[in-house]
């Protein structure tokens, strides 16, 4: 027993790996959901139901925390990374597997740490840490950093085996040009990682050094300076934004591709489009200092760079309409989980090119409103995505059929869950309400309701729509070939 | 006037609001028909495009045309370019400081706002300001970041410790207005909450005067000894026989000083009140030309009051 739990937490295997990703992300991310749906229901009363601010201020940090750099981040490099892509591009494994094994122990071991760290010290700043990390006790700051540290390692690995294997072990014969769309997306959400990651860790470095006390441009980069801070933090936390956005944008292409039975519209120009919004989100952080104290004329920049994200976005939308267009639709679970997901990046894009706007972002910055943006984008446009791409290659990697009504049903719900829960945060934010409060003039609390009952809609949605995958396997014993008629070369047998 | 929130953006209550909002309803319906447009698109193509019977294939070989993705770039950036220089142009207009204003001090530390004013007066929580006129608020903060944001005046501007930040707007109606922090600050940070009343002219003059009364039952001496402190003579002048950037006022008054004119005066009442109003006009030998003006920052009543505390100093 002992023997076979230590060999699958060794084993160097990449679908071992994957399911490794698979399982502790659920976990945090279990926990992430638990703590996300007690916030919306404790804001149903003006003075929260039950918590006391204090805890309050605790639990959205942990929730930020977790879903961010234990669930989002690491899900496509982890799980879609190890049990798709050697699929996708015909291998028989990854590029560097042991680089892999360790990627994900420093996963689990990063993912712990921090949550003692956050938990043990009273800092409750949100995920944005916002400096002076005034109250941290020192023990509770060295272990945040310290699992902050190892996460960033972490990410820097699984990136580099996702860049590797996708350069490296493509079949014979497969060029660039014959790479899937998920497999491009990856491949260049794990650029920006490879990118972004040694900044990051610099970053926090510093941060843990400056800690013990050091001079010259470390205890510059670690004074007090709120301001030097917040830039090194949205350096590398902006573009994290794109390592989502990509992989989603290659899951949505793919599911509409098969089930519209047509190849992509304009493919290369969707490719071309993620590669400058993945540009652009390289040099956009200032977006976030607009209220902060930095000089107009570089806002305007970062401003006006944030604002043309808006037209690849844009770009991608239009592919996907013209994918649909005249094609030969066949509406299986997974095409209407892509369907959902295009209809909220549309919301959600929308709200960004908003916030993008400096006028707008006045007085929508730190207002309930980013609340609504981030999470219709995240927890409704790439959370479907998700979910529509491991229902569409569960068959595969499983070897079990979906139940596809049981898949419908679910995603009806989740989708009603996510528009009543993130809507009410949208309206609360134009009418002026900042995030985080505990405590807010009685006049706001209809939109609380709405969000409380959307929550709890949005978790039975995705409690459903996990416990129909895990079960899959039970209810159909024959194993499908293809059942999505896909031509794509993981299904027709041409690789793998 | 309490936030009676309307559908979307709260009342307009100052100069720029109107600015704000403009843009925000246009971005906002272009937006809402963007969305119905798309998701009518798509919902249409599912159903019209559904497959019926018969193989599944490439139905069209249409996947590319080099015209229609150039024009899908080039016609969305249009509207991105024109909303984004309307709403720098807001933008920038907050950030141009008008000469004319009332300068406030504003102090943020944990849980509390606090402003100074100019002629001495200070307020915790509550920022008083004249209606129709423009307020320039100097922003700090005692210890971690907050952010200063009144919804109905559409400005927000972080505080920051060890940094200064400024922003200005102008009320156009009397009224009460929430101030909220807008950056997250630890467990008290919701209820760091405070009011902009928004009053006419002559009331912020008179609440400023009242202000600037010495406190019942304090003496003259007293509120003077106060003011030495408050309004920052102690910075330069000791009261010890130290000199400083200034001349000390130990047994100053009624004594005979050296200018540096050559000249040789008696410090009396008048003496004093110029040189509260006008430094420069005579400067004690040896002694630098570096005083301020206080005309307009300080009242009448408290030149006395510094008079009569100085006079305690000679004896």
């Amino acid at each position: 027993m002992i023997q076979s739990i230590v060999k699958r937490l060794t084993s160097t295997d990449h679908v071992s790996v994957g399911w490794l990703y698979a399982a502790t992300i659920a976990l945090f991310a279990l926990a992430g959901t638990a703590l996300g749906l007690t916030l919306v229901i404790v804001t149903v009363k003006p003075t929260l139901l039950f918590l006391n601010p204090a805890m309050y201020a605790r639990f959205f940090t942990l929730h930020g925390n977790i879903m961010i750099n234990l669930l989002i981040l690491p899900v496509f490099a982890g799980v879609f990374g190890n049990l798709i892509l050697p699929r996708v591009i015909g291998s028989s494994r990854v590029a560097l597997p042991r680089t892999n094994l360790i990627g994900w122990w420093l996963y689990l071991a990063g993912g712990l740490l921090m949550l003692v760290g956050l938990w043990v010290g009273v800092y409750d700043g949100g995920w944005t840490l916002h400096t002076p990390l005034k109250g941290m006790s020192s023990p509770a700051f060295i272990t945040l950093m310290s699992g902050l540290l190892l996460l960033a390692g972490s990410l820097f690995l699984a990136s580099l085996n996702v860049a590797l294997t996708i350069y490296r072990r493509r079949k014979a014969g497969t060029g660039w040009a014959g790479l899937s769309l998920v497999g491009w997306t990856l491949f260049l959400a794990a650029l920006v990682h490879l990118i972004i990651m040694p900044e990051r860790f610099l970053f926090l470095l510093t941060q843990l050094v400056g800690h013990f006390g050091a001079d010259g441009w470390i205890k510059q980069a670690t004074s007090p300076d709120s301001q030097v801070f917040q830039h090194l933090f949205w350096v590398s936390s902006s573009p994290a934004v794109t390592i989502v956005i990509l992989p989603a944008i290659g899951l949505i292409s793919e599911l509409l591709a098969t089930f519209t039975g047509k190849k992509l519209f304009a493919r290369q120009g969707v490719l071309i489009a993620c590669c400058v919004f993945a540009g652009l989100s390289l040099v956009v952080w200032g977006e976030h200092l607009l209220i902060g104290e930095q000089a107009t004329r570089t806002s305007v920049l970062f401003s006006f760079l944030s604002a043309l994200q808006g037209i690849p976005a844009g770009f991608v939308l239009l592919a996907w309409l013209a994918t649909m267009f005249r094609g030969s639709i066949t509406p299986h679970a997974p095409f209407w989980y892509a369907f959902a997901a295009v209809a909220l990046w549309v919301m959600g894009g929308l709200a960004g090119v908003t916030m993008s706007i400096m006028s707008m972002n006045v007085q929508l910055h730190s207002t309930a409103f980013v609340v609504g943006h981030t999470h219709i984008t995240i927890a409704g446009s790439v959370l479907l995505a998700i979910f529509g791409g491991l229902y569409y290659w569960w068959p595969l990697i499983t070897g079990s059929m979906v139940n596809e009504r049981a898949a419908k049903v679910a995603l009806s719900v989740s989708a009603v869950g996510i528009l009543l829960t993130f809507i009410p945060y949208f309206v609360l934010g134009v009418k002026g309400v900042p995030r985080r409060l505990s405590v807010y003039p009685s006049q706001f609390q209809p939109e609380h309701y709405w969000a409380a009952a959307g929550g709890v809609v949005l978790v039975c949605g995705v409690l459903f729509l996990v416990w129909n995958l895990v079960t899959s396997r039970k209810t159909l014993a024959a194993e499908p070939v293809n059942p999505w008629s896909s031509d794509a070369p993981e299904w027709t047998g041409q690789t793998g | 006037m309490d936030t009676t929130a309307g559908f979307w953006l709260p009342g307009q209550f100052s100069t720029i609001s109107s600015d704000v909002d403009g843009l925000f309803y246009f971005i906002y319906y272009c937006s809402v028909f963007l969305f119905a447009l798309v998701v009518t698109a798509m919902t249409y193509f599912a159903i019209r495009y559904r497959r019926r019977g018969g193989k599944v294939g490439l139905t069209s070989g249409f996947t590319h045309n080099t015209t229609m993705e150039i024009l899908w770039s080039v016609i969305p950036a249009i509207p991105i370019v024109v909303v984004f220089v309307w709403g720098s142009k807001t933008f920038m207009r907050m950030h141009a400081m008008p000469g004319n204003a009332v300068e406030i001090k504003a102090t943020a530390q944990k849980w509390f706002w606090s402003f100074d004013y100019p002629e001495g007066a200070s307020s915790v929580n509550e920022l008083i300001v004249p209606v129709n006129k423009p307020v320039k608020l100097t922003m700090s903060s005692q210890d971690v970041i907050h952010s200063f944001f009144v919804p109905e005046f559409r400005v927000k501007q972080d505080v920051l410790p060890n940094r200064y930040t400024q922003l200005w707007f102008q009320a156009v109606a009397k009224g009460n207005f929430d101030l909220y922090c807008a950056e997250f600050c630890g467990k008290g940070h919701s209820e760091m909450l405070g009011k902009v009343r928004v009053v006419s002219d002559t009331e912020f003059v008179r609440w400023m005067d009242e202000q600037n009364k010495p406190p019942a039952g304090m003496s003259l001496e007293d509120f003077g000894a106060q003011l030495y402190k408050s309004k920052a003579c102690a910075t330069c002048h000791s009261v010890n026989g130290t000199p400083g950037t200034g001349p000390t006022f130990m047994q100053m008054f009624g004594h005979e000083v050296l200018l540096a004119d050559g000249q040789r005066v008696i410090v009396d009442e008048n003496y004093i009140r110029e040189s509260i109003l006008d430094p420069r006009a005579k400067i004690v030998n040896g002694y630098q030309p570096v005083m301020p003006t206080y005309q307009g920052v300080i009242k009448d009543r408290q030149i006395d009051a510094l008079i009569a505390y100085l006079k305690t100093l000679a004896k």
